[in-house]
């Protein structure tokens, strides 16, 4: 690919196009935007290929760029929130008082989540949802493991006490 | 507690997944992406295919940087050496007369005419 063969680079962007959409989705909250960081961090990842060890995996690199990006995006401006509450989350078999219930525990736990700071929401779902380990989140985030432990701790925390206080855990 | 926290709590990960909708990119807007991508990526591609002129001067650079710093050395002794071998005569030093004009002709008597023809003053010619 360093010698430009468009079907190499093909290939790595069809290899690795999906994990760098979800994760820019992940950080964006918006389709659009999202799909806009994936393509601007594969232009990146190919303008400095130079600098990039090809004795190691592409895609913590890649990542790194996107996850440096999308912050820096979230960071700067307002993040569109564009997520609807999935269907699945309205159960029609539940009498009203269980639905009403539900749908306020949902509501005060989305706000929880919208407090949280980017980078602590993103450890949390990158840990929660993706399946990413500490370490991994600690080498794409180019922090040290405490600290991503700390935040997964802190946003875990803030997360389960929105939950208890409506299942009467927490006065 | 840190501790607990180093493996996912099923329960926190079910209430996240709910806000978590699934992906919309379908898969048209997949490929239209990836196309997308190829388009944008395509000159830089080209670029590193034909190699830039940076590339070139910089291959060029290794052979041809030492022959002009060689070159410059030389030219800088030459100088060096022409300058030191001519120190003695200033401008304001006088000629001798052996490296003069007058003393390239030599004394006698034609010579002597001939340089009195050439510093004779120049007299308005008469017919």
């Amino acid at each position: 690919m360093r010698d430009g063969d468009r079907e190499a680079y093909g290939a790595l962007v069809e290899r690795h196009l999906d994990r760098a959409l979800a994760l820019s989705r992940r950080l964006l909250h918006h389709r659009q935007d999202a799909e806009d960081l994936a393509q601007d961090a594969f232009l990146a990842a190919l303008q400095h290929l130079d600098a990039f060890d090809g004795a190691r995996p592409f895609w913590p690199w890649l990542s790194r760029i996107i996850v440096n990006r999308g912050l820096d995006l979230a960071a700067a401006r307002a993040v569109r929130v564009t997520e609807s509450l999935p269907d699945e989350a309205r159960d029609p078999g539940q009498g009203p008082a269980e639905a009403a219930e539900r749908a306020e525990i949902l509501a005060r736990f989305r706000h929880e989540l919208a407090l949280l700071p980017p980078r602590r929401k993103l450890i949390v779902q990158l840990f929660e949802l993706d399946g990413y380990s500490v370490a991994e989140i600690a080498e794409l985030l180019e922090s040290s493991r405490a600290t991503v432990r700390w935040h997964l701790h802190a946003g875990r925390h803030q997360l389960r006490r929105a939950l208890a206080q409506f299942r009467g855990d927490v006065p | 507690m840190m501790r607990r926290d180093v493996t996912p709590d099923p329960e926190l990960g079910a209430v996240l997944r709910r806000f978590d909708a699934p992906d919309p990119t379908a898969d048209e807007q997949r490929r239209a992406l990836k196309r997308r991508i190829e388009a944008a990526a395509a000159p830089l591609l080209a670029e590193r295919r034909n190699g830039a002129w940076w590339e070139f001067a910089a291959v060029w650079a290794r052979t041809l940087v030492p022959i002009g710093l060689a070159t410059a050395v030389a030219a800088a002794a030459f100088i060096a050496w022409t300058a030191r071998a001519g120190a003695g005569r200033g401008a304001l030093t006088p000629v001798p007369a052996q490296d003069s004009l007058v003393g390239s002709v030599r004394r006698d008597p034609t010579s002597q005419h001939l340089l009195d023809a050439v510093v004779a003053p120049v007299l308005p010619h008469r017919n």
